[in-house]
């Protein structure tokens, strides 16, 4: 199904404003409260079980999973294909002007080519499609171009006619599925420690080292740590946009997509669990190394632990995606279009590695040589 | 981030200087290792003070002597002007070989003056007050230049006074600089010329002098080029940005925490060494409560000593 929010007063095209955080109308200026749109939500609450596409979609999507992760190598079966097939097949069409809106499988929301109205395929978002949380965009495209020219002056590293950023191919505005992990994680903890004590006694040095033996047990709850669920997105890049704020994590409803580009995930919360209990492992080691203080050394000769996931909410997260033109190279940076952090590799410039290294260098070699000085006055 | 690169550009500064100190150890360890091939020699007669046969017949008498005792009986001798001053010639030589019972007779030339160091049970057995009987017996050979004759006494009464219980020092804790360095040496040594001036080396270093590796202009260029590499890595490494979230950030406050603690003492370990001596003017060696005269090698082993100008 294809929504597409009119402006009821003048008919024009409505979108999420950034700005307001409310559902607005170009045109006449009309804003509509999304949290009361109530009768847009989907999928209406205590919902029939329906036979509907997003199941088929579902299957879809883990075969695509299975497929990429397991053995890329392995045929089709016609059942897959059929499915997905099926799935390609859909052709959505613009309530607006009527024309073809182009997706893939994974669109969510877009824009229509022609005529520019945002629209959400709902169909897409409900059953175990529907996300649970969204959090809307608080910046707006204007910002974030803005924010990311500033980001390009401030490179040490980057070429001087990058820092133009002149030739920003296209900001796309993009709703990026993640899951929000509620985890619990205990972890239990045998350490041998030492405290040394050096004293001097007429012409010995003594050397006094008192061995402890140390325990730990923690039971530590993590909320809300999000993992992203996109096949295409890099995942070290949507880590590092973190931290989001969640005092602006909202219920999810539709309107809140007008105007951007969203997805729905490739992955579910229990082919992630993997990689959230590694992050989390080493979070539940560093809680315990925390609360071991007051020692010379610590040699740990037993850790247990043990990580569990009590929830996962699928959430859409706001990313600024930048595309940027370099000397014939796409650069691709993310931006998150809640607090405006930017990361990506932006190209480096050989002779601007070389000035820091020589001046690093330099400054080095004449504290060590002002050292040598005073060192040596005293020595000699 | 200014203050991140300059943390961190510190850290890396202080990691140089430790490199700085293993490369001065292994260097000085290298240094030694060239003579302990050699290990059944006892005499090396650098200045050519024996003859061939002479010689031979010292070496055996070392070794017989040696064994009945119980230590190893070496003779030193050098005409090298560039050496350091005797007593650390032979805390230099010792500290080339394994931890040993040794006593060392050496007669440096070019200075014109005669030691004897005594370590391990040497060290207790011949005490500075043996050593000066020793050389007691030895001057009028010495003087008259019968080398041979004077080294088979110090052999010999090296080896009767490891059996002699009589008056033997267990104390090797010779902190008692100078009052005690004024009163025994004005007792021991009242003929003028006899008299070794312990004081004149005080100020001379242990070791010639070398070049230190730390003021060493190569190191200390490759050194600055190894922390501007990595400086200006870590900077290339997170021009793309950088995790900056932990687990704090996720934490549960109200619902975690620490469920069991225990810290048990186990045992207590105590070691010591020497305080390693430096090359300052408060003077290296000196004497015990006992009033025995000593020092400690570089390589921190305890010696007993004596000398005396010929
Ligand atoms: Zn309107
Ligand atoms: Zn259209």
């Amino acid at each position: 199904m294809v929504v597409h929010y009119k402006c009821p007063n003048c008919g024009a095209d409505m979108a999420f404003d950034s700005e307001t955080g409310l559902l607005r109308c170009d045109s006449c200026g009309r804003t509509d409260n999304i949290e009361k749109m109530a009768g847009e939500k989907q999928p209406p609450s205590g919902g029939t079980v329906t036979y509907d596409m997003s199941e088929e979609d579902k299957r879809a999507a883990e075969a695509a999973f299975e497929k990429d992760y397991e053995d890329d190598k392995d045929e089709d079966t016609p059942a897959h294909h059929a499915t997905f097939t099926g799935n390609e097949a859909t052709e959505y069409h613009c309530k607006n002007c009527g024309a073809v809106l182009i997706t893939d499988t994974q669109t969510t929301a877009t824009t229509c080519n022609f005529c520019g109205a945002g629209v959400v395929l709902s169909d897409r978002l409900s059953g175990s499609l529907a996300p649970v949380k969204v959090i809307p965009f608080t910046i707006n495209k204007a910002q974030a171009q803005e924010a990311f020219i500033k980001w390009c002056k401030k490179g040490r590293l980057t070429p001087k006619d990058f820092m133009n950023a002149d030739r920003i191919k296209n900001i796309t505005g993009l709703y990026v599925p993640f899951w929000l992990y509620d985890l619990n994680g205990r972890g239990e903890a045998e350490a041998t420690c030492t405290r040394v004590h050096t004293y001097t006694r007429g012409d010995w040095i003594y050397t006094e080292t008192k061995y402890y033996y140390v325990y730990r047990k923690v039971d530590l709850n993590y909320l809300r740590i999000p993992c992203d669920a996109s096949k295409k997105m890099d995942d070290s890049m949507m880590d590092k946009l973190e931290p989001y704020h969640y005092d602006n994590l909202k219920d999810f409803n539709m309107p809140y997509l007008a105007g951007y580009i969203a997805e729905k995930y490739d992955y579910d919360d229990q082919k992630l669990l993997p990689r959230m209990k590694e992050r989390v492992n080493s979070y539940v080691e560093n809680y315990i190394r925390s609360t071991i203080s007051g020692y010379t050394t610590v040699s740990f000769h037993r850790k247990d632990i043990n990580i569990r996931q009590k929830r996962a909410d699928y959430t859409l997260l706001p990313v600024w995606m930048v595309c940027y033109d370099y000397k014939q190279a796409e650069h691709n940076f993310a931006m998150n279009g809640q607090t405006g952090k930017i990361v990506g590799k932006p190209p480096l410039s050989a002779k601007r590695i070389a000035a820091w290294f020589l001046g690093i260098s330099t400054g080095t070699f004449a504290i060590l040589r002002i050292l040598t000085m005073l060192l040596g006055g005293g020595l000699s | 981030m200014i203050n991140l690169i300059k943390s961190k550009s510190l850290l890396l500064i202080l990691f140089a200087f430790a490199l700085i100190n293993v490369v001065i150890i292994n260097s000085a360890s290298s240094n030694t290792s060239a003579s302990e091939t050699e290990n059944n020699q006892r005499i090396y007669d650098k200045a050519g003070l024996l003859s061939t046969s002479e010689y031979e017949d010292l070496e055996q008498l070392c070794i017989e002597y040696g064994e009945d005792a119980g230590i190893d009986i070496y003779i030193l001798t050098h005409n090298d002007s560039d050496s350091v001053y005797p007593e650390a010639y032979i805390e230099n030589f010792e500290d080339t070989l394994p931890v040993g019972d040794r006593v060392y007779f050496l007669y440096d030339k070019y200075r014109g003056e005669i030691f004897i160091e005594g370590y391990g049970l040497a060290e207790t057995y011949i005490h500075s007050k043996r050593i000066d009987l020793i050389f007691d017996q030895m001057m009028t050979d010495l003087r008259a230049k019968a080398f041979y004759d004077a080294f088979k006494t110090y052999i010999s009464l090296s080896a009767s006074y490891m059996k002699d219980d009589f008056e033997i020092n267990e104390d090797h804790d010779y902190s008692y600089s100078s009052e005690y360095q004024s009163e025994t040496e004005k007792s021991n040594y009242s003929n003028g010329s006899e008299s070794y001036d312990y004081d004149s080396y005080y100020d001379e270093p242990r070791t010639p002098k070398e070049e230190s590796i730390l003021t060493n202009l190569w190191f200390q260029i490759i050194a600055s080029l190894v922390i501007g590499a990595i400086v200006v890595g870590t900077m290339a490494y997170n021009s793309g940005g950088k995790m900056t979230v932990q687990g704090n950030n996720y934490i549960d406050p109200g619902h975690s925490g620490l469920i069991g603690r225990r810290d048990q003492y186990i045992r207590t370990r105590v070691t010591r060494v020497r305080k390693p001596t430096q090359n300052n003017n408060s003077g290296r060696g000196g004497f015990n409560a006992g009033g025995f005269r000593g020092g400690v090698s570089l390589g921190g082993r305890s010696h007993s000593s004596g000398g005396r100008k010929l």
